[in-house]
């Protein structure tokens, strides 16, 4: 009898051990999925977003937190990111919505711009200019997503496809 | 045990939203890969059918299968993707739907049928080197000129670019001056270089007892021959009169066919009596009443029988429209053929009898051994044959205009015709290449081989009608005047001097014209809808107003009178407004689906999207 | 002895065997769910890198033109031209023939390789051909050391 109880009381108390245990992993594990869900979904709007830029003088303004996109229709999207962890974006001139705040702001490279040479272009202090935006070829999308210990860095050239056909002027409306 | 089922319900609820978890990841996980890939295949979509449309402006739907998944990209030349109208027509929405898995993508361009220049109301290339001026007129949309304008020159709404900057805006990367690929055109223009130059169409006349008779042959009349079909231009002034007028005929009172004239009606009829035989007999007259005094008509008969008597086996066709039909069979040997007269016996409706003349002209004779059907008879029954054709037995074009033989032009064989009496005489106007004037009349481009109406000599259409698709190619001048009207998707060729006066040439922005000249080219009080591509030393609009575009090569080029443009006015030199009223508008242009205009489209810059 | 079923406070030796193996299939199967749940979503992760370094291949792919010749007839040998030695000295699609990455920065991991070869519409763009035509299949391939490895097809034509 005294054998059953203790047997009782030892398995007793694994079965909670393993019980918490579990649920720890179970939960950490979820908000790892939920992390990386949001981060994958900010990055792919973004990624899609800007290969639908309809021209390259529609990246005026841009720099390495900030991404102005036109796509074929007019309408106007951007994408900013803030210390310490914004990600944000905004559909035309309406306020702006949050993609993420897991975003690790100082650990990523954020927007670059590469000319048809594939050399850096610079922004101006204020952002890209009419002249320089209107070099700009190809981008890069450089963010780095962080929730406590987990890290998730996404990177990817982005080369809109109307840059192929030309820049949109008056007369081809 | 109840904590232990406890514990266990715990665990096993734990392990369902983890499978759930692990599945809805798995799943949602393959979503993100997937819509890269399903992205790229609609984007394939787009490169085929880019591909398609510069090939051939094919405008029908492109699908595919490949990467495990399909696409199909469908054209809409009126509205894009969202249903909205196009702001112009010759504009193209091109969507691409891709499906990998359940991942469905969406893409669309928007592509110009005519090249970037075309965008623009006038675009001049100043080959001249001469600034831009212009005192009268004017012009409406964005412009551009390779030069300097003169101020209150450029355009009265929209931007007037410039590759200085003088007179307008700087525009330092503008449109090229459009590339033409002549291939076509030049191509066509050869064949009607050597194309057989005017063709003058003879016939015989008879009368009192004239007559072509034909030896007999066993292509015609002698063995067995249940395949048949006779056909013959005829022109009577007496279609009523009570006495039989025989155009055809071959046999006796026997076995034989016939065609005749007799108070009105056109019969044809066939008979082969014996018992031993088809006992076809009576025989079957069939006739109709449409036919006029004074009239060129077209007769033919059929006759596709067996060794015993069927419905339906002799057939009646008047100018290319089938009439009626009545039984029949085959005939076996019988007497040869006369055209113009019985000679050897025949079988009527109404009796028997030998002798009855035909009072008028016959031409273009032919006797085929299958029983050609309604389309081939309608298809050939305006063109001079070639004489090689299949199944052509005899053919009569009585062009010889001399002498006493009628021809047998069919190349195989040669049962040529000895003529008694009948007399040279003019035949009708059949759809030859080379005749030289058209006047009151229908052109109808399909019955011409390959759809050409080609002429090696100068060509004038007067208060006519042509009907396309097709080609006039003139290796000459053409001249097109008096209310004639040029149905749409018709090319006019031409290698001289091109007038065009008091005619609608094309009819709308869907049933356009494209006109190639390559001399001095004059639209007078006319109007065009299409695509004039002048090469020659001038081109002038007096009065006259085009609904389109102009690629002008002339040095001299102007519009005079109260000329309107709408649509786009490339020209390689300048154009200079003589007329106060004149003017050049931005505007829609056709969009040339299907057909070799020689101009490349291009992809509205700006225009992808995904939807 | 006492009847111990009916009226003891206790458990017998058989209740107790019995609640220890329902507890050690619960728990098995628990941690199963827990270790496949947990590989799923690792792979999912590596997946979602995966594509993303897939896409930036890509588009850097697309960003060249479509070929060395600015018109027909294209070039008739595939790959680097002479003086091409970086990425960035690649100025139209088919320099990326045999291109390769065994390690990709950032994600060690993970490796690239690139195919291009002319393909023609008439044979849905399976069959590769050995003469010049208005279309490259272009084939990318991102392997991983013990993932399988995500492979993407586009053609490109020179537009219009």
């Amino acid at each position: 009898m005294i054998i059953v109880i203790v047997a009782v009381g030892i398995i007793g108390s694994m079965s909670a051990t393993m019980l918490f245990q579990g649920a720890d992993i179970f939960v950490k594990e979820t908000n790892r999925q939920g992390f990386v869900s949001e981060a994958r979904s900010a990055f792919w709007r973004l990624m899609r977003e800007t290969q639908g830029q309809s021209s390259s003088a529609d990246f005026i303004l841009s720099d390495q937190n900030s991404l102005y996109v036109k796509n074929g229709k007019g309408d106007l999207k951007d994408f900013q990111t803030g210390s310490p962890d914004q990600f944000n974006f905004r559909l035309g001139t309406g306020s702006y919505n949050s993609l993420s705040n897991s975003l690790g702001y100082s650990q990523s490279n954020g927007f670059t711009f590469y000319n048809n040479n594939f050399n850096v272009v610079s922004p101006s202090s204020g952002g890209l200019t009419e002249t320089q935006a209107k070099t700009v070829h190809l981008s890069k999308l450089d963010l780095t997503f962080i929730n406590d210990m987990d890290t998730l860095s996404l990177t990817s050239f982005v080369y809109p496809h109307n840059f192929r056909f030309g820049s949109k002027m008056s007369y081809h409306d | 045990m109840a904590s232990t089922m406890g514990i266990f319900i715990i665990l096993s609820l734990f392990a369902f939203y983890l499978a759930r978890f692990s599945i809805t990841e798995s799943r949602t996980g393959g979503y993100y890969m997937v819509d890269i890939k399903a992205r790229n295949l609609a984007m394939t979509g787009i490169e085929h059918a880019m591909q398609s449309y510069k090939a051939s402006r094919n405008i029908s739907n492109i699908t595919g299968n490949f990467n495990n998944g399909s696409y199909s990209v469908s054209f809409d030349t009126q509205n894009n993707e969202a249903g909205t109208a196009l702001p112009h027509s010759h504009f193209i929405t091109v969507k691409s739907t891709a499906t990998i898995n359940d991942v469905e993508r969406n893409l669309r361009l928007i592509v110009s049928s005519m090249p970037e220049a075309f965008l623009f109301s006038f675009y001049g290339n100043n080959s001249g080197s001469q600034t831009f001026t212009r005192s009268n007129g004017t012009i409406s949309g964005d412009m551009f000129y390779n030069g300097n304008v003169q101020s209150n020159s450029g355009t009265n709404s929209g931007v007037t670019y410039t590759s200085t900057g003088t007179g307008g805006t700087l525009l330092s990367s503008p449109p090229s001056f459009p590339t033409l690929d002549i291939t076509h055109y030049e191509a066509l223009l050869t064949s009607a270089a050597s194309a057989s130059g005017a063709y003058n169409n003879y016939a015989l006349d008879f009368n009192s007892s004239d007559y072509v008779g034909i030896g007999s042959s066993s292509d015609i009349n002698t063995g067995i021959h249940g395949q048949r079909t006779v056909e013959a231009w005829f022109r009577t002034n007496n279609k009523d009169s009570s006495t039989r007028q025989v155009i055809f005929e071959v046999g006796g009172g026997t076995r034989g066919l016939n065609i005749y004239i007799h108070s009105g009606r056109l019969y044809v009829g066939g008979w082969n009596r014996r018992s031993d035989e088809s006992n076809w007999t009576p025989g079957t007259w069939i006739y109709t009443t449409s036919i006029q005094n004074n009239q060129w008509h077209h007769v033919a008969l059929t006759l596709s029988g067996g060794s015993s008597v069927s419905a339906n086996a002799l057939k009646m066709y008047l100018d290319g429209n089938y009439m009626t039909s009545g039984n029949g069979s085959q005939l076996w040997s019988h007497n040869p053929t006369n055209i113009g007269r019985t000679r050897s016996g025949s079988r009527y409706h109404n009796g028997t009898g030998n002798g009855y003349t035909f009072n008028g002209k016959i031409d273009e004779v032919r006797i085929w051994n299958v029983a050609r059907t309604a389309s081939q008879i309608a298809a050939k029954k305006d063109t001079v044959l070639a004489g090689n054709e299949d199944d052509l037995t005899a053919y009569y074009n009585f062009q010889e205009n001399t002498g006493n033989t009628a021809n047998d032009t069919q190349t195989q064989s040669n049962n040529d015709g000895s003529i008694s009496n009948a007399s040279w005489t003019n035949g009708p106007t059949l759809s030859k290449m080379g005749s030289t004037a058209f006047t009151n009349t229908t052109i109808n481009l399909n019955s011409y081989a390959n759809t050409q109406l080609l002429a090696n000599n100068d060509l004038t259409i007067s208060g006519s009608t042509v009907n396309g698709p097709g080609y006039i190619v003139v290796n000459g001048n053409l001249n097109i005047s008096s209310n004639t009207t040029i149905n749409g998707n018709i090319f006019l060729i031409c290698s001289g001097n091109l007038t065009i006066s008091n005619s609608q040439i094309g009819t709308g922005l869907g049933a356009a014209v494209v006109i190639y000249s390559k001399g001095a080219a004059d639209y007078n009080s006319s109007t065009v809808y299409g695509l004039i591509i002048s090469k020659g030393s001038s081109l002038e609009l007096d009065g006259s107003t085009v609904y389109g575009a102009i690629l002008n090569y002339s040095s001299s080029f102007s519009l005079v009178g109260n000329s309107d443009i709408t649509g786009s006015v490339i020209s390689n030199s300048s154009v200079d407004f003589q007329g106060n009223d004149a003017s050049i508008t931005r505007g829609n242009i056709p969009t040339f689906s299907g057909l070799n205009i020689g101009l490349d489209p291009i992809v509205v810059p700006g225009s992808y999207l995904e939807y | 002895m006492k009847n111990i079923q009916g009226t003891a406070k206790g458990f017998t030796l058989i209740e107790v065997m019995v609640s220890l193996i329902l507890l050690t299939l619960s728990f098995m199967v628990f941690l199963k769910a827990l270790n496949t749940g947990k590989t799923v979503r690792t792979h999912s992760e590596l997946r979602t890198v995966q594509s993303v370094i897939l896409n930036s291949m890509e588009n850097q792919i697309r960003a060249r033109g479509y070929d060395e010749n600015s018109a027909a007839p294209w070039s008739s040998s595939l790959g680097k031209d002479s003086g091409e030695t970086a990425i960035n000295h690649f100025d139209d699609i088919d320099d990326f023939h045999q291109y390769t990455i065994n390690e990709v920065s950032e994600h060690p991991a993970f490796g690239i390789s690139v195919a291009v070869t002319y393909v023609s519409a008439s044979s849905g763009f399976h069959t590769p051909q050995s003469n010049q035509t208005d279309y490259k299949s272009i084939m990318v391939r991102v392997s991983h050391k013990t993932l399988s490895a995500m492979t993407d097809t586009m053609i490109i034509s020179p537009g219009l």
